[in-house]
């Protein structure tokens, strides 16, 4: 490749080529000794991987599903009847979202989401300052999971991050999501105590605009005024997982 | 061996790839400014010598990581991935090339490969431990999506960053392993760089 005579090419001063003399092997030794020293510390500090949360998990949905989500009013499924959906949680314990008189705020995470990943510390802050939600159940769906891309398993990265609500594992086809009309996450629906959906929001929200949520929730009045509409009258009752 | 042990192990060879390239750069320094003791100068000539075999095993690792990555671990990459990768997987073939030649001066080519690698990993870098870029995510339009995000800040592209760094660095003082031979066939042999700034 360079067959340009020798040159100084930068300022400084410099070094004859020790010709004839190899590299010392303790020097190779050392690089060797260094990557095993750092093979050794990524054993240690990884641990087993004997991880038994579930990922995915069996979905039955009912009721009509919500149409699919757009940012700005008017939102269609407001006022509409919210889907009833019946699954289990990481450790495969029953959970479900059914219209029990329980004013409900549904938070849908991805584990592979940037924006969730931001969003979870600061809502699991928030609860921490403000544990009393007055009465209004908060529940996370933990779905779109996919194994090859970042952050999984979720349920790993939820307990690292101390989350502290129940939250239902989706099953393979994200059917919880679905049936809620999740478009993009973070995504929040609002449902009030007779079941019925109340504000839809997606996007890093933050506390204030959470406890916002929670307030619609137990009220049934949106936290910003949007128009009823009409949701997908589409009859389900599907399982997988 | 779990794939988090892979992503710990990378990282931990990122992390000491940046500050191996720290070391080299506060060495050549203080052997600028003050010709430094003669034990830094011999070190400095001995880890020379070392340097190109030793860059060319960073890109080596760099483009079997990043290969791992994607056909292993099945994460696409993006298209600052790609770009990344076609420097990085030049690289290892440009000073693999210059290893076997005993060329020292492949380490032009080297640079001027690595340099802006490093830039696009630096740029890369910042989205992924910034991705305010956008307010939510869709399963289509990941934003700066971590796939590696080992010890709260050491990113794929970090790793990469560090790795082209530490090339730039080893290439600045790359020096001749052994004297001129004649070469198999006869030509004459490429270590250009006998004379080589410190």
């Amino acid at each position: 490749m360079s067959n340009r005579p020798n040159r100084k090419d930068t300022p400084g001063h410099s070094v004859k080529a020790a010709s004839g003399s190899r590299t010392p092997p303790w020097l190779w030794i050392g690089v060797a000794a260094i990557v095993v020293v750092a093979l050794g510390t990524a054993v240690l500090l990884s641990g087993s991987d004997e991880n038994t949360d579930l990922t995915v998990g069996p979905v039955s949905a009912s009721g009509s599903v919500l149409s699919p989500y757009q940012a700005g009013p008017p939102d269609p499924a407001v006022g509409k009847s919210a889907p009833s959906v019946t699954g289990v949680n990481f450790a495969n314990e029953p959970l479900s979202i059914a219209n029990d008189g329980t004013p409900k705020v549904i938070i849908f995470l991805a584990h592979w989401c940037p924006v969730c990943q931001r969003e979870v510390p600061v809502l699991t802050q928030w609860y921490a300052a403000n544990p009393d939600l007055n009465g209004v159940e908060v529940i996370a769906v933990a779905t779109a999971v996919e194994r090859t891309r970042s952050n999984w398993p979720p349920g790993t990265w939820l307990r690292e991050e101390d989350w502290p609500f129940p939250t239902m594992v989706d099953d393979a086809d994200n059917t919880a999501g679905e049936v809620f009309g999740l478009t993009g996450f973070p995504y929040f629906v609002v449902i009030d105590a007779e079941g019925k959906v109340v504000e839809r929001a997606s996007g890093e929200i933050g506390g204030p605009a959470f406890a916002s949520l929670l307030t619609a929730a137990r009220t049934g009045v949106p936290s910003a005024p949007l128009a009823t509409g009409d949701t997908t009258p589409i009859e389900l009752s599907q399982s997988a997982g | 061996m779990t794939f988090q042990t892979v992503f710990t192990f990378l990282a931990l060879l990122g992390l000491l790839s940046l500050a191996s390239t720290v070391v080299i750069a506060v060495g050549a320094v203080v052997l600028a400014v003050t010709g430094g003791p003669t034990w830094l100068a011999a070190l400095r000539n001995d880890v020379g010598r070392l340097a190109l075999p030793l860059a060319t095993l960073v890109a080596g690792t760099a483009t079997l990581g990043s290969l791992w990555f994607s056909e292993y671990m099945g994460y696409p990459p993006c298209v600052l991935c790609w770009a990344q990768r076609i420097f990085m997987y030049s690289l290892a073939v440009v000073l693999t090339v210059g290893v076997i030649r005993r060329d020292v001066g492949v380490r032009y080519y080297g640079i001027a490969l690595a340099l802006p690698g490093a830039a696009i990993g630096l740029y890369h870098s910042w989205l992924q431990a910034n991705p305010r870029v956008t307010s939510f995510c869709t399963a289509d339009a990941p934003c700066a999506e971590r796939f590696v995000w080992e010890f709260g800040f050491v990113s794929i592209p970090l790793m990469a960053m560090s790795g082209f760094m530490f090339i730039v660095a080893l290439l600045l003082i790359a020096t001749p392993a052994k004297a001129d031979r004649p070469s198999p066939g006869g030509e004459s042999p490429r270590s250009s760089d006998q004379e080589v700034p410190v």
